[in-house]
């Protein structure tokens, strides 16, 4: 019989003091709480949006965590659903994160919303089937269920009905990013958000973030073996890492080709916007360069997993430039009555309310996943047989 | 042998995932042939006529609505761009509101029903429906709809609604110097709105998108 090559690292069973995350994350929450503060205070105000560029960073921010979450799911699918052996021993980590992720995009965009509680009370009362938002919403939610089940029931021990759970979550999730991509796409007049190539582009990100996010994660778990760069979910994850920001630059960069493609429009101002126009800097350098930057250290520095870990770090950032960049050029085109008239392109930059929250959130996520952490192995040892 | 079940399970588990997306995708997509507005009919559809070869670019429309609805000096329901120059290729001035459309992208992405055509085939706001999420800004071909301070929702040209069904014009159409507005019922053959759309062949903007828009433009 083959030994097992890897073993799940099994989860701390007393909360994880450790006071330099702590920090960082308390420092986050500050400022998370301050942006949740001046929103509530003076509402889309305190934002960089306008009438015509109405959907801004808090937006972007939502998708990104939402998407993020989607990656994670999936990538825990590999050894919870499929049991590819390569994947097995990465334990129900990668669902904690998903579930803290999820739980921090449904925060971030109440705040965005203005009346939240009146979607706790039309959601039922009056839904609109044909809202793509309404779908979205109850795909998200469903897919939450999921995957709190899915974690509860791997907790009790009960790996077959976790294991159903986790393929609800993997339907759920893959139905609700491509719907997430659909409230894009379904744009009529936002032709550079309609193309074909948008639902695969989400998903594709999503693998990317994933990865990402579960190489800093395996990194500080089994921080012995990364200080001797010995960590196999750091190698495993940054060649996957590698892979998926290969396969996003693609189909984004065909994606945007074809914008350029058009020669004129809406689409090809949009796609000019990023590639030579007032987004080209957030587009050039913080997407591709960052995402260039990723690659080469996840490659050509494998053998060493800080640089490793740093990868993780810098696709991070850069998938959330990317995001941006795609909510922004989507609507930088100004509308004219006949859809003929001159081009005008407008600006948009985040204010410090809205980079508070974005950035912020990330707190929320690591204080989540370790006090969720700390419930899953309090569940573990009080009820599992 | 257990190499080639672990394959199978693989294969299979692959199988029912993609079936399930499948099957979530052709639901909602059922879902959302079904969801058909149902919304109780009077027997009118409102319409508009806006004449650009008689249009001055005076903005009185602008006040009228303004004056109407007691807007904010910064916030305006219709936008005047003077000498605009479109498909057509002339220069003109173009006033441009929301279009009522009769297949809206607005009230099709708004979650809670909150804007929606109503009995009389205009586009209303119920703000105590809205969540704000600003998706009918966003889905608006036509950038109709700005947020108003006033009312605290996204909102936008109202013909008049609760006006007109009285028997009154709307404002715009009152104040009009050059009579360059004309409304009335699309639906009735004989009203003048629909015998100046037929005679002279008139076109709404975007024709190409689907939006079904019920506001006419007669163009240099």
């Amino acid at each position: 019989m083959k030994a097992q090559l890897h073993h799940e690292t099994p989860l701390p069973n007393k909360f994880n003091i450790n006071i330099p995350l702590l920090g960082f994350a308390a420092i986050l929450l500050a400022l998370f709480a301050y942006g949740t503060v001046m929103t509530l205070l003076e509402g889309h105000h305190a934002w960089g949006t306008s009438n015509e560029m109405v959907w801004g960073l808090l937006i972007t921010a939502y998708v990104y965590f939402a998407v993020g979450c989607t990656g994670l799911c999936l990538l825990s699918s590999l050894g919870h659903v499929f049991h590819v052996k390569a994947f097995e021993a990465m334990g129900i980590r990668p669902v904690i994160l998903a579930i803290t992720s999820m739980i921090t995009a449904f925060i971030v965009i109440a705040l965005e919303l203005k009346y939240v509680l009146n979607l706790a009370i039309y959601f039922f009362i009056s839904p609109n089937f044909k809202s793509v938002f309404i779908l979205m919403g109850i795909l998200y939610g469903i897919y939450l269920v999921f995957l709190i089940a899915e974690l509860l029931f791997y907790a009790l021990g009960k790996a077959k009905i976790s294991r159903i759970f986790a393929i609800g979550a993997i339907i759920t999730g893959v139905s609700a990013t491509s719907n997430l991509g659909l409230v894009f796409g379904s744009q009529v007049a936002r032709t550079y958000w309609s193309g074909f190539l948008v639902p695969v582009l989400f998903i594709s990100s999503a693998l990317v973030a994933g990865a990402a996010a579960l190489v800093i994660l395996y990194y500080f778990v089994d921080r012995d073996k990364s200080k001797t760069n010995d960590n196999y979910h750091v190698k495993l994850f940054s060649k996957l890492l590698a892979a998926f920001i290969g396969i996003f630059i693609l189909i984004n960069g065909f994606n945007m080709y074809l914008g350029y493609a058009e020669g004129a429009g809406e689409r090809y101002e949009a796609a000019m916007f990023l590639l030579n126009g007032a987004y080209s800097l957030q587009f050039w350098v913080f997407e591709i360069g960052l995402f260039l930057v990723a690659i080469i250290l996840a490659l050509f520095f494998a053998k060493n997993q800080l640089m490793v870990m740093g990868s993780g770090v810098i696709a991070l950032i850069a998938m959330m430039f990317s995001r941006n960049n795609f909510v922004t050029a989507g609507h930088a085109v100004s509308l004219t009555p006949d859809g003929k008239g001159p081009i005008t392109m407008l600006t948009y930059a985040p204010t410090a309310v809205e980079l508070s929250m974005a950035i912020g959130a990330v707190g929320i996520v690591i204080v989540g996943y370790l006090v969720l952490q700390r419930i899953f192995v309090f569940i573990q040892e009080k009820f599992a047989k | 042998m257990k190499r080639q079940l672990s394959r199978r399970s693989f294969i299979k588990t692959t199988a029912v995932t993609g079936a399930g997306v499948a099957l979530i995708s052709g639901g909602l997509m059922s879902v959302d042939n079904m969801a058909q507005a149902s919304s109780a009919n009077s027997g009118k559809r409102y319409g508009m006529v806006i004449d650009n070869t008689e249009c001055i670019g005076c903005g009185m429309c602008q006040e009228a609505c303004n004056q109407q609805w007691d807007l904010p000096e910064d916030e305006t329901f219709i936008k005047l761009l003077r000498d605009y120059q479109g498909e057509n290729n002339k220069v003109e001035h173009m006033t441009a509101q929301c279009n009522h459309c009769d297949n809206p992208p607005c009230a099709k992405i708004c979650p809670t029903q909150a804007t929606h055509l109503n009995e009389d085939g205009i586009m209303v706001m119920d703000a105590k429906k809205c969540i704000a999420c600003k998706g009918c800004m966003v889905a608006c071909p036509y950038g109709a709809r700005i947020w108003s301070e006033k009312f605290q929702t996204p909102d936008k040209c109202r013909f008049c609604d609760g006006y007109v069904q009285a028997g009154h014009q709307p404002a715009c159409v009152i104040r009009c110097p050059k009579h360059a507005r004309t409304f009335g019922d699309l639906n009735d053959p004989n009203s003048e709105i629909s015998k100046m759309i037929a005679s002279e062949n008139l076109k709404p903007l975007r024709e190409g998108l689907g939006t079904e828009p019920k506001i006419y433009y007669k163009r240099k």
